[in-house]
């Protein structure tokens, strides 16, 4: 599959900083000042950050240089001229006086970050989607627990439950009874899926406040999922749209099959962009990007994230990766680097691959977190209540967990072997 | 502008609908020279080893002849490009995303480590014969570089106890390399005694691990390593070292970037051709990985490094994608994901070589590596291991290939 797409990489522009700087920031989300990519303390400490990690924390100011080479490259650099690459700052806070230094050792980390968001807002799909695809069917009690748990982990978005017919998906068909339990919790957004107009209307009187609707790139796909042509299920979600905006009710717009369809094989790119610029016009505030099939690998998401961000801003943009071909993780960074904050994926990686049997689906949010983590992103979610939310899923479930950052942290108790490994 | 737009537009060219003027256009007028000098000369001053090929009249000839030829290779999900996504790549590829340091004329490298690697941490001892098999499978799926086995002392590993069978069993198949790994002079000389070409050492970054893994500090190993690198030198026999816990260590924590880059000199000092950093116990992520490489670039040019992750918390494809970016064009891997990870129980350990190919293929990087063959090679090593793969590439297509077997019948 195969993309010649040179990965995204050393920004061979460095005048761009002095462009990007004043743009750096928007609404509703937080945008990297030029010199704090938020990484300081991660870098140094070579582990995943603490596990709480909220986004009103201040950073914390490197007073002394425990890396011996940061000195060394700041020195070095001190001798040779700055070639034109000044370092304005748009904003800059007093807290971050040591990376003024940094000027010319941001290098290949500042060019590869330049674009990274400094927080990321991860959409938990797991008793959603995840649920969606097991086979064994979850009580409401136990579904209720898990958002519960969710959501006091600290996540801000968890996708609760769907309204579609209960022939099409029956782990879902007491979405009523779900709604009802959750409906009342506070700081915390649940969407929930309507492909039509007859299932919003149920939404709305279970309670719900935002839905979400799902359209497809790929037509044989649509077709085969959704029984309609794509331009069918936009003339029905049109209808949504608009009976949401009379009620004031968010409504956020999912793309599958943004790389590879099943079916079809191929997406272009163009045809994602159509989708989704269709969405966005017709009032989603949101459009999830998905890989329903897993087999995007950067090189193919970078040319379709490129066609979507020229038609729909880029902070409405999420992306949606699943990790059939374990490449979500590949997938989600280089989505990072171009600037993407929004992040969908699934506790424990529930819910597997419907078109591989056997194969997983959902990226695990506990995996996505980690790398966040690393990179200093804060999340405001607390890895260690994810965690617990994952485990009692799936002892409920009674399998393993799917993310293997669940799986270390939880044996990492081993003492070292006696034989030595060479 | 409003700032949508001005972030929006900093990814294309103005023209929001590719045709083939503004392809033309895009062809004809590359980025700036004046600013790729000055990224030049800022990235020599910063770090001499980056590659300075330049990216630009990155023959698009080349690009739609890899795209064709790839596509034709594979699969219909994996045929993915018509005309108009050449035109977008083309014009990604032509801005300021792509990598200065990494071109498609640099052949990237995977070295497989599945049957030392990997095979040491399994606690069923496969046979001779199973192994030789599975080295020969890899061969042929196309890796150029499968580390064979490792002359250290039965005592300690086991399951490597019958190296010498298997290097002469080994001897003469296909066109790959098979280091050894070596860990004095005496296993040196066993090695050179039962055929080996190629040899490797094993350094530690963190004292602890080195102390508690090989029995002596960071600089006996160092010293014990000068020598075969001497005896080897004597005999024209290359020499890869590796070194371990880069970003972290079970005992000690994190790692300072500094000390690795101190071990990863002296063993360039030495003599190996090539350093493999590894992340042991696969606590490494982006954000560590780039102080690291940028720390070890300092000392050592990029052509001599490769990269050994652990996909333990299943960061490894994330960081091999960074090292990518960053310039580095080996990767060691290890078929199926052999070889857990022996400080968290049941946690995995090496990242799965399908799974690297997978991305490589799809980031156009030539390994020259076969991924149906491999993924036999991995189910044939997995079967008689009596599990299921590591590799969720070879999980997902084995699903499909068995299916599209029985719908031949």
């Amino acid at each position: 599959m195969s993309s010649l797409e040179q990965p995204l990489g050393l920004d061979k522009l460095p005048c761009l900083s002095n462009i990007d700087a004043p743009f750096r920031f928007s609404s509703g989300a937080c945008r990297p000042i030029p010199e704090d990519m938020g990484m300081g303390n991660c870098w140094i400490e070579g582990r995943s950050c603490s596990s709480s990690n909220s986004c009103d924390d201040d950073f914390e100011e490197y007073a002394e240089d425990p890396i011996g080479w940061r000195t060394k490259m700041r020195n070095s650099l001190s001798r040779s001229s700055s070639l034109g690459r000044s370092c304005v700052a748009c904003g800059t806070t007093t807290n971050f006086s040591y990376l003024s230094n940094y000027n010319d050792t941001r290098g290949s980390k500042y060019r590869l970050f330049k674009d990274i968001p400094r927080y990321v807002r991860i959409v938990e799909v797991g008793p959603r989607d995840g649920l969606q695809n097991e086979k064994k069917i979850v009580p409401t009690s136990v579904k209720v627990k898990l958002i519960l748990k969710l959501v006091s982990s600290g996540l801000s978005v968890v996708e609760a439950t769907s309204f579609v017919s209960p022939k099409w998906v029956p782990q879902l068909a007491d979405a009523k009874d779900v709604m009802d339990a959750v409906k009342h919790l506070k700081d915390v957004r649940l969407p929930v899926l309507t492909p039509n107009l007859k299932g919003f209307e149920a939404a709305v009187a279970a309670g719900a406040k935002e839905v979400a609707v799902f359209a497809s790139a790929s037509e044989s796909f649509s077709k085969s999922n959704i029984n309609c042509s794509i331009e069918e299920s936009l003339v029905r979600y049109r209808a949504v749209t608009s009976a949401a905006r009379k009620l004031s009710i968010p409504v956020r717009g999912y793309v599958s099959c943004i790389v590879g369809c099943p079916v079809e094989g191929y997406i272009s790119p163009s045809k994602v962009a159509y989708v989704a610029k269709e969405l966005h016009d017709m009032g989603c505030f949101e459009i999830s990007l998905g890989d329903t099939v897993g087999v995007a690998t950067p090189g193919t998401v970078l040319p379709m994230l490129e066609a979507v961000m020229a038609v729909v801003p880029i902070e409405k943009i999420a992306v949606h990766f699943h990790d059939t071909y374990g490449q979500s993780l590949p997938n989600i960074l280089l989505s990072l680097q171009m600037g993407i904050s929004t992040v969908d994926s699934s506790v424990s990686g529930l819910g597997g691959c419907p078109y591989a049997k056997g194969a997983t689906g959902n990226v695990a949010t506990e995996d996505v977190m980690y790398m966040l983590n690393g990179l200093g992103i804060k999340t405001n979610v607390d890895m260690d209540k994810l965690r617990a939310a994952g485990e009692y899923i799936n002892h409920y479930l009674g399998r393993a967990s799917g993310s293997k950052t669940a799986v270390a942290l939880t044996r990492r108790a081993s003492p070292l072997p006696d034989a030595s490994i060479a | 502008m409003n700032d949508d737009g001005a972030r929006c537009h900093r990814y294309i060219y103005p023209i929001p609908n590719p045709g083939p003027e503004s392809f033309e256009k895009a062809r004809q007028h590359p980025p700036s020279n004046r600013h790729d000098l000055e990224s030049e000369q800022l990235e020599s001053s910063i770090s001499p080893p980056f590659h300075s090929q330049s990216l630009k009249s990155l023959h698009l000839s080349l690009l739609l002849r890899q795209f064709d030829s790839y596509s034709q290779s594979n699969g219909k999900e994996a045929s993915l490009f018509n005309h108009e996504s050449r035109i977008i790549l083309f014009r990604a590829s032509n801005r300021a995303y792509c990598s200065r340091s990494f071109t498609t004329d640099v052949k990237h490298k995977i070295v497989e480590v599945g049957p030392r690697d990997g095979l040491q941490n399994e606690k069923q001892i496969v046979p001779t014969s199973v192994k030789v098999e599975l080295i020969k499978m890899l061969v042929s799926s196309g890796l150029p570089v499968v580390e064979a086995t490792s002359f250290v002392s039965p005592k300690w590993v086991p399951q490597l106890a019958d190296a010498k069978d298997v290097m002469s069993a080994i001897q003469g198949i296909g066109r790959s390399k098979f280091p050894v790994l070596t860990p004095n002079l005496k296993g040196f000389t066993a090695a050179v005694e039962a055929g080996a070409k190629e040899v490797a050492v094993f350094a530690a970054a963190s004292e602890s691990f080195s102390n508690s893994n090989l029995n002596c500090s960071i600089e006996d190993s160092l010293a014990r390593y000068r020598d075969v690198a001497i005896a080897a030198r004597d005999r024209a026999i290359p020499v890869r070292g590796y070194v371990s816990c880069v970003v972290g260590c079970p005992i000690e924590g994190a790692v300072p970037p500094s000390k690795v880059a101190y071990v990863v000199d002296e063993l360039v000092k030495m003599g190996c051709y090539e350093i493999s950093l590894g992340d042991t116990i696969g606590v490494g992520t982006p954000g560590t990985v780039i102080p690291l490489l940028e720390a070890v670039l300092h000392v050592v040019p990029v052509d001599k490094l490769a990269v050994h992750f652990h996909d333990t918390y299943g960061q490894a494809l994330s960081n091999i994608l960074l090292s990518l970016q960053m310039g580095i064009s080996v990767v060691d891997a290890s078929v199926s994901g052999l070889g857990g990870c022996p400080y968290a129980k049941g946690a995995t350990g090496n990242v799965a070589t399908e799974d690297v190919v997978y991305m490589l293929d799809g980031l156009g990087v030539k390994t020259g590596v076969d991924v149906v063959k491999l993924v036999s090679a991995g189910d044939y090593i997995s079967k008689q291991l009596g599990r299921c793969s590591n590799s969720k590439v070879a999980v997902a297509l084995s699903k499909k290939m068995a299916a599209a077997a029985a719908s031949k019948l």
